[in-house]
């Protein structure tokens, strides 16, 4: 896999999710919105061998947790804890990995689906860990609203990846990733 | 060795996040916040022209192309709040010389650093939104820096800051902190209602207000739906006092004591959360504040 391919990419994604996904893609004030990092990590996990899927989750995982700020009621305000969204993504990835077997890859649809099925199993990770968390930290959250806006989330990060697949999949010799696209007079399908 | 550390490597990894998200209290990970700023800085170059694109995209609430009306309307606004902030201090100004007379100590007045700031991005999480902002330590920044957007209306106080950048919670932000304000009910009168305002998660304010009665005739003063309402937290910084929160919205009889009112005030600039660009106001203190 090339890591400066995927370094680019991460900071491409990156930028997406920091300047687009909440100002001009969120829904209303619901706080519903895509997330452009785990389309990556699905994407890496979809087309990826060996251990490339693991460690591509993990730092996108973590640039996400340096991302987030979590509301606290404590007068700090605030805080980022390392962790929840690197284990979150991790284990969205881990799904995707055990389903691309039965997939066809190179269909845009597919990276829609496993980006969808692998956030939302993300966020439920997530607020698992949060909720837990609750225990010893004020964190102000609200486990069951932000359930529901973090699955709303993934559904939409699954329909954002389709049109994004379209890109990423003539880009994965980019970044190094196994060729997505069907070559003539290729002896398998 | 190393082959055995490789293939063991993800268990590690694994186990040490585990501790890291399960087991730490985010008190300790405040060396992250130096993280966040440097991915931050990284970030920036492409974030902001994007946040630039979005807004442009989206039509953002404000419109800036006609510039002359919008200074001739942030004129008018900022001497409003000035004329409100004056009355406020003669008030004020003739309760510390009752109090001198009793020998009590003169608070000083305070000025302000003002600075305007470019949005790069947004905190991810819809349970904390914040801004980051394109100013830091470097260019004056302090914990008691606040922020304000076109018209005076208060966007919300810095939580914090790293030499270059610094984090931004909207008032309006789900788990923030309650704010004294005050119903102005008549132009230029700083006697008005007051509130005590907490954020709904909505992008408005809620809370109740005092239950005043005129003593001329022992109406109840009730506050009406389009009336301003202002800043008036000791909390804040002096300079902050009198700038806008927001318009009633809405007014309710409260749940818990039918008599007295409660009511939803929206700030005057649509999505305090999702703003591109930001005044920065900074009290400069002690020793640079003198001539």
């Amino acid at each position: 896999m090339s890591r400066l391919g995927l370094v680019l990419a991460t900071w491409v994604f990156l930028g997406l999710d920091l300047g687009l996904s909440k100002p001009l893609l969120e829904l209303g004030a619901s706080g519903v919105a895509p997330s452009f990092l785990f389309i990556l990590a699905a994407f890496v996990a979809m087309c990826g061998t060996g251990r490339a899927p693991f460690w591509t989750a993990l730092a996108l995982g973590l640039l996400a947790d340096l991302m987030a700020d979590v509301g606290l009621t404590s007068p700090d305000g605030r805080a980022v804890i390392i962790g929840p969204h690197a284990l979150a993504f991790l284990v969205g990835t881990q799904l995707i990995i055990a389903l691309r077997g039965v997939m066809i890859r190179r269909n845009p649809l597919t990276l829609g689906f496993l980006a969808c099925t692998g956030a939302a199993v993300s966020q439920i990770v997530l607020v698992a860990i949060l909720w837990v968390r609750m225990i010893f930290d004020p964190l102000a959250i609200s486990p069951t609203h932000d359930l529901l806006v973090g699955l709303g989330g993934a559904l939409y990060t699954g329909v954002l990846a389709v049109p994004l697949a379209l890109v990423l999949l003539p880009a994965a010799t980019f970044l190094g990733l196994p060729s997505q696209q069907p070559r003539r007079f290729s002896r398998h399908a | 060795m190393a082959p055995a550390l490789s293939q063991r490597a993800p268990t590690i990894t694994v186990v040490l996040l585990c501790v890291l998200a399960l087991a730490v209290p985010a008190r300790f990970h405040s060396w992250a916040d130096w993280l966040q700023d440097k991915v931050s800085l990284l970030a920036a170059p492409i974030a902001q022209p994007l946040v630039l694109a979005g807004a442009w995209l989206r039509g953002a609430g404000t419109s800036m192309t006609d510039e002359a009306q919008l200074a001739y309307e942030e004129k008018i606004g900022f001497l409003e709040s000035e004329l409100l902030r004056q009355r406020q201090e003669n008030a004020r100004l003739t309760q510390v010389i009752r109090d001198l007379q009793s020998g009590l100590e003169m608070v000083r007045d305070q000025p302000v650093r003002v600075l305007q700031a470019g949005v790069f991005g947004y905190g991810t999480e819809a349970r904390s939104p914040v801004l980051r902002v394109q100013a830091g330590k470097e260019q004056g920044v302090t914990p008691q820096s606040f922020a304000i957007a076109p018209g005076l209306q208060v966007v919300g106080r810095v939580v914090a800051s790293a030499p270059r950048t610094c984090t931004l919670k909207p008032i309006t932000a789900r788990g923030g902190e309650a704010l004294a304000g005050m119903v102005i009910l008549s132009q230029g009168n700083p006697d008005g209602l007051r509130c005590t305002l907490s954020p709904t998660g909505e992008g408005t304010l809620r809370g109740p207000v005092e239950d005043r009665r005129d003593p001329a005739t022992s109406a109840s003063i009730e506050p009406v739906v389009g009336q301003t309402v202002r800043l008036d937290d000791p909390t804040w910084p002096k300079a902050a006092r009198m700038l806008v929160l927001g318009r009633v919205e809405r007014v309710e009889p409260s749940p818990d004591q039918p008599l007295r009112k409660v009511i939803t005030v929206r700030p005057t600039v649509a999505g305090l959360d999702r703003l591109s660009e930001v005044v920065l106001w900074t009290p400069i203190m002690g020793e640079e504040a003198r001539p």
